[in-house]
């Protein structure tokens, strides 16, 4: 039978199965809509429906889809998704972390007894390297055997005692270490004063045009449209067809006191070379750094035996900008996750999972590479859990002399999302169980050299990038511990309110915390049991204060001293309506914060709306304005700080947003001021035509001295800041 | 629908629209629960993973990089949680096939009597194929799609679909071809 045929029968046959009507769309959106009512719109918990029939599942730690999608380990060509081996330590904290939270959802109160810290706290220190690749194939190799050999010979009673044998096979066989050791505080703060004398990353001095709108002032993070002051370079993406694929063109267009001259585009996906015609190469975002171009993508190649997934960084040279120069090209193993610009060094994050076990002597196989070589044995380190934790590559470049990686490390981690202080990468993601956790990984960096530190694991997730912040040594982080109520959403949408299913599920409340790590990772101090019922929808710190804004009802915006990192001190807190997204320091002692007004009452959602809030007394903290655009809904700036043009010291933002304001429901940009005297005012208001309505990952505003520059896809549009007439406008193409 | 029919429904839900998600969902949900069903052959399971997915993608919806691509995307998720939940399943593989047989036995008249044939047949089927098969023939992705959707290798996923298939094919009726 041939393969096609047998495909088609098999659909034949199956194509009548008969839906049940829980799933059905309409059961679905009941589902949904009660989802969202109750305002745990944030991150569902993953655990296992019903509690009583899977309660194996509950013991396993699950990463949300957006982990689990990177996480699909080719190793041996079996699946390795389940964290059936989790951590037992983790494991083992859960029913006292849990009963802990429990006890202080009564008030917020503070943990400074070293016992109650440790139960919201595990890290690990024992990451260690092998002394040959032959070594390294045959502890995971082993590691993979013993797993199947346990999962094939143990019965469901025994599997707990299983996990624990296998666990501890695991540690014998790697427990070869390899004497690295870690930064002592002394070294740590003698790296803090190094990079202390030259934070010109991102602006040297006080130049006069917007810049990308990162997480730290000093680190640059990639995007799809910058600026150097005269030319706005912008990506321009477009869809083939034929190859079912995302075009991206990088345009040039240059600027001159408002008049536009476009001057050219290149297909960005040209930089790298195809090996084959079924090769995807995906670009991700680019950099400007000294007049050159730096781009970042990811190749996936599924033909050649040799590679899989390879991350690439290709930097033009822009001394010609009618022509840019392709003048290097690096690569290193996994798809493209993250990267910053700090300190004239690139640092860049890329996902191996990949690796195949089928010949000790193919390296390339199981080895993740920098530039087609395999990494050192020395900067390979063991994964704790060797079925799980994917690889994470972590290269050092020295863009003045961009020859080769000035550093490379290959980790185990299960972090997906990077926060990069002044003087460390944080890899992080969240660990979905009984109680979800995130586990942060730090490596530190200066000066383009790397160092593995330790990890630790927190209970709670990270509602976004602004949640955790490092500042002298310290990392703050603000998490929400969701309840556990997916079982309930699931009787919602089935009506079996009243079944036994309801009275058995395990109904928490959302409760919020705050921790403090010092410069090895360890615990410090925390606050728990904050705003119980409520989730954390925004936070930013400044120096030894941070603000957060939990939601349920009304936008309490906290303020917490965190001067003495044993002993972090909740000084006030603001209520108003709706709640902010996001948090911007504007100006000496105010802060602004851009988010969704909704009626106290209903939770109606009003529109899009702007607070200024005034923080000269952190215990006092005032809300003196808020300005809510009219009939508008959407806003990418809600979800994508990058989509936000922000200069407090030049008085203006602006986002673009959707709102029936005017005729019919259209996209709009609007810039603002905020003067003492008058509040918000608008600016601007520009209105997008309809047929760049749905590329609003594009549309993005800028400005340059005097001029503000409105870009979608197709497009720039120029402007005086503050007028709607328009100066120049020229077509990408 | 449409590509920017879609596009529109994806950028409509990320603004928490739950009924253009649900339009989405409708597109594909009977192949999701094809996709559940004899990838885990327990219909409480797989209705329990499907509700899991659409929280999941709903929540995540704003993480969806290329709206075109909201097909592949929430079978990524479906399968990975298929995944999970057949990791639970490995030790009791002998188990559940007996469950089966048993239940074809003493039910003709059982709703997808006529699947059973299909159930046993996937049944014989490791978890890494069952995934390769369901997305291939419940989602109707060729060989490059689907190792893109698991990460993994065209030339991987295409060995593995032929032992599959040999592996089903003495499982099924003589008439099926």
């Amino acid at each position: 039978m041939k393969e096609q045929d047998f495909i088609h029968n098999i659909d034949e046959q199956t194509k009548d199965l008969p839906v049940p009507d829980s799933i059905s769309p309409e059961a679905m959106k009941k589902m949904l809509d009660e989802h969202t009512k109750n305002n745990i719109n944030d991150k569902p918990s993953s655990d296992s429906l019903d509690s009583t029939k899977n309660a194996q599942n509950k013991k396993r730690h699950i990463r949300r889809f957006t982990a689990a999608a990177c996480v699909v380990l080719c190793l041996a060509g079996s699946l390795g998704v389940s964290r059936l081996l989790s951590n037992q330590d983790i494991t083992n904290n859960d029913s006292g972390a849990t009963a802990d939270m429990k006890a202080e959802t009564e008030s917020s109160t503070k943990e400074n007894d070293k016992e109650s810290l440790e139960q919201d706290l595990s890290y690990q220190t024992n990451l260690s390297s092998p002394a040959s690749y032959e070594e390294y194939y045959n502890t995971i190799k082993s590691a993979y055997d013993a797993y199947y050999d346990s999962i094939a010979a143990v019965t469901t009673n025994d599997k707990d005692i299983a996990r624990a044998e296998t666990k501890e096979d695991f540690s014998s066989d790697s427990g070869q270490t390899n004497g690295e050791t870690f930064n002592d505080a002394a070294e740590y703060s003698a790296e803090d004063a190094g990079t202390g004398n030259a934070k010109q990353a991102v602006k040297t001095k006080k130049e006069d045009f917007s810049t990308t709108n990162t997480q730290e002032k000093t680190i640059d993070e990639g995007d799809i449209i910058k600026t150097d002051g005269t030319h706005i370079y912008k990506v321009i993406t477009g869809y083939d067809p034929e190859d079912y694929r995302t075009t991206y063109r990088l345009s040039i267009t240059k600027t001159e006191q408002g008049k536009l001259t476009f001057l050219t585009s290149f297909d960005l996906t040209d930089a790298i070379k195809k090996e084959n015609s079924n090769d995807y190469i995906d670009f991700k975002e680019f950099y400007l750094y000294q007049n050159q171009l730096i781009c970042m993508y990811t190749r996936e190649d599924y033909d050649t035996e040799a590679s899989g997934v390879t991350s690439y960084i290709v930097i033009y040279d822009l001394k010609d900008k009618k022509n840019p120069q392709k003048v290097k090209t690096l690569s290193q193993s996994g798809w493209y996750e993250s990267s910053r610009i700090s300190n004239g060094y690139l640092y860049t994050i890329s996902n191996y999972a990949d690796a195949s076990l089928s010949d000790v002597k193919k390296y390339k196989d199981y080895i993740p590479c920098v530039n087609d070589k395999t990494i050192g044995c020395g900067n390979i380190y063991y994964p704790s859990d060797m079925l799980l934790e994917s690889t994470h590559v972590i290269t050092a470049l020295d863009l003045k002399h961009p020859a080769d990686f000035t550093d490379t490390k290959a980790v185990p981690s299960t972090g997906t999302q990077a926060y990069v202080s002044d003087s460390a990468i944080y890899l992080y993601a969240a660990l979905y169980g009984e109680v979800t956790k995130t586990e942060i990984m730090k490596i530190r960096y200066d000066e383009g050299k790397l160092t593995v530190g330790n990890s630790a694991v927190i209970t709670g997730n990270l509602y976004g990038p602004f949640a955790i912040n490092e500042h002298n040594g310290y990392l703050r982080i603000v998490a929400t511990i969701p309840a556990n109520n997916i079982s309930l959403l699931r009787v919602f949408a089935t009506e079996k309110i009243n079944s036994s299913a309801a009275e058995t599920t395990d109904i928490k409340e959302d409760v919020n915390a705050l921790y403090i790590l010092d410069d090895s990772m360890k615990l410090t101090g925390k606050i728990a049991g904050i705003a119980p019922g409520e989730i954390i929808y925004s936070a930013r710190f400044m120096g030894d204060t941070g603000y957060f804004v939990t939601y349920r009802n009304t936008d309490p915006l906290f303020s917490v001293d965190l001067s003495d990192p044993a002993n972090p001190v909740i000084l006030g807190s603001l209520k108003v309506t709706g709640f902010s997204n996001y948090l911007h320091f504007y100006g000496e002692n105010t802060l602004l914060g851009i988010g969704e007004e909704t009626d106290p009452k209903t939770q109606e959602f009003l529109g899009i709306k702007l607070s200024m809030f005034d923080i000269s007394n952190p215990s006092n903290v005032t809300e003196k304005d808020k300005h809510i655009i009219k009939d508008s809904d959407f806003s990418e700036a809600l979800y994508n700080y990058k989509a936000i043009m922000i200069d407090p010291d030049k008085n203006i933002f602006g986002f673009l947003y959707a709102s029936s304001k005017g005729d019919g429901y259209k996209y709009y940009y609007s810039t603002y001021a905020y003067e003492e005297q008058y509040g918000f005012i608008e600016t601007a208001c520009y209105e997008i035509d309809e047929s760049s309505m749905y590329e609003d990952g594009s549309i993005r505003g800028l400005y340059i001295g005097d001029y503000f520059y409105l870009t979608t896809n197709k497009a720039i549009t120029s402007y005086k800041i503050g007028s709607e007439e328009i100066i120049s406008k020229v077509e990408l193409k | 629908m449409n590509e920017e029919e879609i596009k529109a429904y994806v950028l409509l839900a990320r603004n928490g629209d739950t009924a253009a998600f649900c339009k989405l969902y409708e597109l594909y949900y009977k192949d999701m629960y094809r996709f559940a069903y004899y990838t885990l052959g327990k219909e409480q399971d797989a209705e329990d993973v499907i509700s899991e997915t659409v929280l999941d993608a709903f929540s995540g919806i704003r993480n969806l990089k290329k709206p075109e691509s909201f097909k592949a995307w929430i079978f990524r998720i479906l399968s990975t949680k298929c995944k999970r939940q057949m990791a639970v399943y490995v030790s009791d593989r002998a188990h559940i096939r007996q469950e089966i047989s048993d239940e074809a036995l003493i039910k003709d008249d059982h709703p997808y009597a006529q699947n059973l044939d299909v159930q046993t047949a996937f049944s014989v089927l490791n978890e890494t194929e069952k995934t390769i098969i369901s997305l291939m023939v419940f989602a109707g992705y060729n060989s490059r799609e689907t190792a893109k959707i698991l990460k993994s290798r065209e030339g991987t996923i295409r060995s593995a679909k032929s032992r599959a298939f040999l592996k089903m094919s003495q499982y099924l009726k003589e008439d099926f071809a």
